[in-house]
């Protein structure tokens, strides 16, 4: 029939005369439909990023703490670690036959609020991301000298570095420090090129160049940098201790029995972690909070969509009017019942669609702000299946949910018939 | 469908009561001849607006038949009677007839949305519905693209229940029903109103029936009758008083 055809027209058609409450319908449901998709989201995110931030490492040292606080300061730079591991320990792990490689780490200063991370040229050989792949230059190169500094993309991007330039590197973990450690000045050797992991955020400086500038630092108070500079180079320093190393086995089948060593290492106190199985217990930590947060998100929606219930029941009172004379055109009360229907549904899917959009348009503008703050990098790529199965849902639940208006509508349609009572 | 030569409307001991209680409408018979304008004249509570719901088929007689233009709705099953009412009849109300978000035209145009046949005869006239539309808007006065550009709501009464004779016209339906259509306006306007009504559905060819409970208006009639005469149920809230 025309009549079905009309349907949605007449539906649009009314809710655009009542642009101002069906707007604030949408808004409200909008926003809780960007909650959901935006909790999921970022869970899943999370977890591929943080996944994706280390691969082919086998074991991640550290002293010994908590596994997940191990996981999250090495590789995430998130929190700080609680006590080193002595330069003769790691040393002693290296030599061992099992290991293929090893990379240190040694962390504790900062540069304008980016962390500065002490290692050497293995780093840049081993280092695995996403899978297989290694990390590569955009500009310049590995270390050569003691103060070379390799600046991660977001470093050199937002500071404005460019190889050749000289750095300061401060003592400790913020934006503003006061003991500058202004002895010794880096100077910027290469860029990584960009990989979406806390890397991108990291300074990386040879460990000796870290030793020396917190034993010019210790020693004397504010001597020429260079004097210091020379000083260092010609001591060939080595560090007492690292805060944690990564290790490559040359068999997998290796693996439990060098960890088992680890944990076991009478010198001091040390732990080994296998970062998968670290990062599976980090989810299983998180999962409980996910799934409140997941439920808070979906109470949200129905909230909305009562919200819109309201709205539409509401809006009954003054439309029997309108309902009589659609009546008197032989519109069936059938119609009566599909128009309220067919304006829940418009609304709702409006308003879930614009809430994909806007939840992907904010995770687009929080992107950086994530990697700073959390060391994870949003993938703010096209809306995905779970998308879709929201705005299903939403349009399904508001239809269904509308049963209600509607059939009131049809009953007061078949009593009004032609003249509205009131 | 209806046969050419059987009467507009017959009403054969037609009954209704809401809901089980007392009747509101009891009619022993009552003829409305084709192309016949009828003026149906009773104060509130008289039971026209009943008896206007029982001839579109919104309501059915708790008894006996109803009979328009041959067909006998008062027996057809709810839906079908929703089609016989979009195909065959054009409404006027008291106020309010028109919806406020729709346009001038698409008002006007809205019943042939309902019905197949009237949207073919609308076409036979113009090139399409909404010049159909235009060409009856300016019929009745209403050409001006002042006017078309406006929102309905900012139209006057009168120029309101212009655009709902327009809309009732649209199309020829065979049978036009009006309600109270002149209660909000001045006497002047009333008369011209109905003038303007009754030229327009004679050029449609459509048999007239205009409820009203201003008598003054009958004589531009061909026939009238009384509410009270013919309905033998008591008036609602004078059932004492007899």
């Amino acid at each position: 029939m025309r009549a079905s055809g009309i349907l949605f027209s007449l539906a649009a058609k009314s809710l655009l005369n009542r642009r101002l409450t069906a707007g604030l319908t949408v808004l409200s449901v909008a926003v809780s439909v960007a909650l959901l998709i935006g909790v999921d989201r970022v869970r899943t995110e999370a977890r591929t990023s943080f996944t994706n931030t280390i691969s082919g490492a086998d074991l991640i040292v550290g002293a010994r703490s908590g596994p997940i606080n191990l996981l999250l300061y090495s590789v995430f730079r998130i929190g700080d670690a609680t006590n080193n591991i002595g330069w003769e320990s790691y040393q002693e792990i290296r030599g061992r036959p099992e290991v293929a490689w090893t990379i240190p780490i040694s962390l504790g200063d900062s540069h304008r609020g980016f962390r500065v991370m002490g290692t050497d040229d293995g780093y840049f050989e081993h280092y695995r991301f996403a899978r297989e792949r290694t990390l590569e230059f955009a500009d310049g190169g590995v270390f050569v000298n003691v103060n070379d500094a390799v600046l991660g993309a977001d470093v050199a991007e937002s500071l404005g570095y460019a190889v050749g330039d000289g750095i300061i590197v401060s003592h400790g973990i913020g934006d503003v420090s006061f003991e500058d450690h202004d002895e010794l000045p880096f100077v910027v050797g290469g860029i990584l090129a960009r990989t979406g992991t806390p890397v991108d955020r990291t300074v990386h400086v040879t460990l000796a160049g870290i030793e020396a500038i917190h034993s010019g630092w210790a020693r004397t108070p504010r001597a020429r940098e260079t004097v210091v500079a020379a000083d260092a180079l010609a001591q060939e320093l080595k560090p007492d201790a690292i805060t944690a190393c990564i290790v490559g086995l040359e068999s997998k089948l290796m693996l439990f029995g060098l960890q088992r060593f680890i944990n076991e290492y009478a010198g001091e106190p040390l732990m080994a972690i296998v970062p998968g199985v670290t990062l599976q217990q980090l989810w299983e930590l998180l999962g409980a909070a996910e799934a409140a947060l997941l439920v808070v998100s979906i109470l949200v929606v129905a909230a909305g969509l009562v919200g819109m219930l309201t709205t539409l029941l509401t809006s009954l009172a003054e439309r029997r009017r309108e309902m009589a004379v659609l009546r008197s055109m032989g519109a069936g009360a059938r119609l009566v019942f599909g128009l309220l229907l067919a304006e829940a549904v418009l609304l709702a899917a409006v308003a879930a669609l614009s809430g994909v959009v806007v939840v992907h348009l904010a995770m687009l503008a929080a992107r950086p702000l994530v990697l700073a703050n959390f060391g994870f990098y949003l993938h703010a790529g096209l809306p995905g299946e779970f998308d879709l199965v929201v705005v299903a849902a939403v349009t399904g639940a508001a239809g269904l949910l509308a049963l209600v208006p509607a059939w009131r509508a049809f009953r007061l349609s078949l009593a009004d018939g032609l003249t509205v009572r009131t | 469908m209806s046969s050419p030569d059987s009467p507009a409307i017959r009403l054969c001991r037609i009954e209704f009561a809401y809901g089980g209680g007392a009747p509101v409408v009891d009619i022993a018979q009552l003829e409305v001849a084709r192309g016949e304008r009828l003026f149906v004249e009773g104060p509130s509570g008289s039971g026209k607006s009943t008896l206007l719901c029982l001839v579109a088929g919104i309501l059915t007689p708790t008894g006996g038949t109803v009979d328009v233009l041959g067909e006998s709705v008062s027996a057809l099953g709810a839906a079908a009677r929703d089609r016989f009412r979009a195909e065959n009849i054009g409404f006027v109300f008291q106020m309010f007839n028109l919806l406020p978000y729709l346009s001038l035209v698409d008002n006007v145009v809205l019943p042939c949305h309902f019905s197949r046949a009237r949207a073919e005869v609308a076409l036979q006239n113009s090139a399409s519905l909404a010049d159909e539309a235009m060409r009856l808007l300016e019929r009745l006065g209403l050409g001006t693209n002042a006017l078309r550009g406006r929102r309905v709501t900012e139209l006057s009464i009168g120029q309101q229940q212009r655009v709902a004779v327009a809309r009732a016209l649209i199309g020829r339906p065979p049978l036009v029903v009006a309600d109270e259509p002149t209660s909000a306006m001045d006497a002047t306007a009333r008369i011209a109103f109905v003038k303007l009504l009754l030229e327009e559905c004679a050029t449609a060819g459509s048999t007239v029936v205009f409820v009203s409970h201003d008598p003054s208006l009958a004589a531009s009639f061909g026939r009238s009758v009384s509410m009270r005469k013919i309905n033998a149920a008591p008036m609602e809230g004078m059932v004492d008083a007899g």
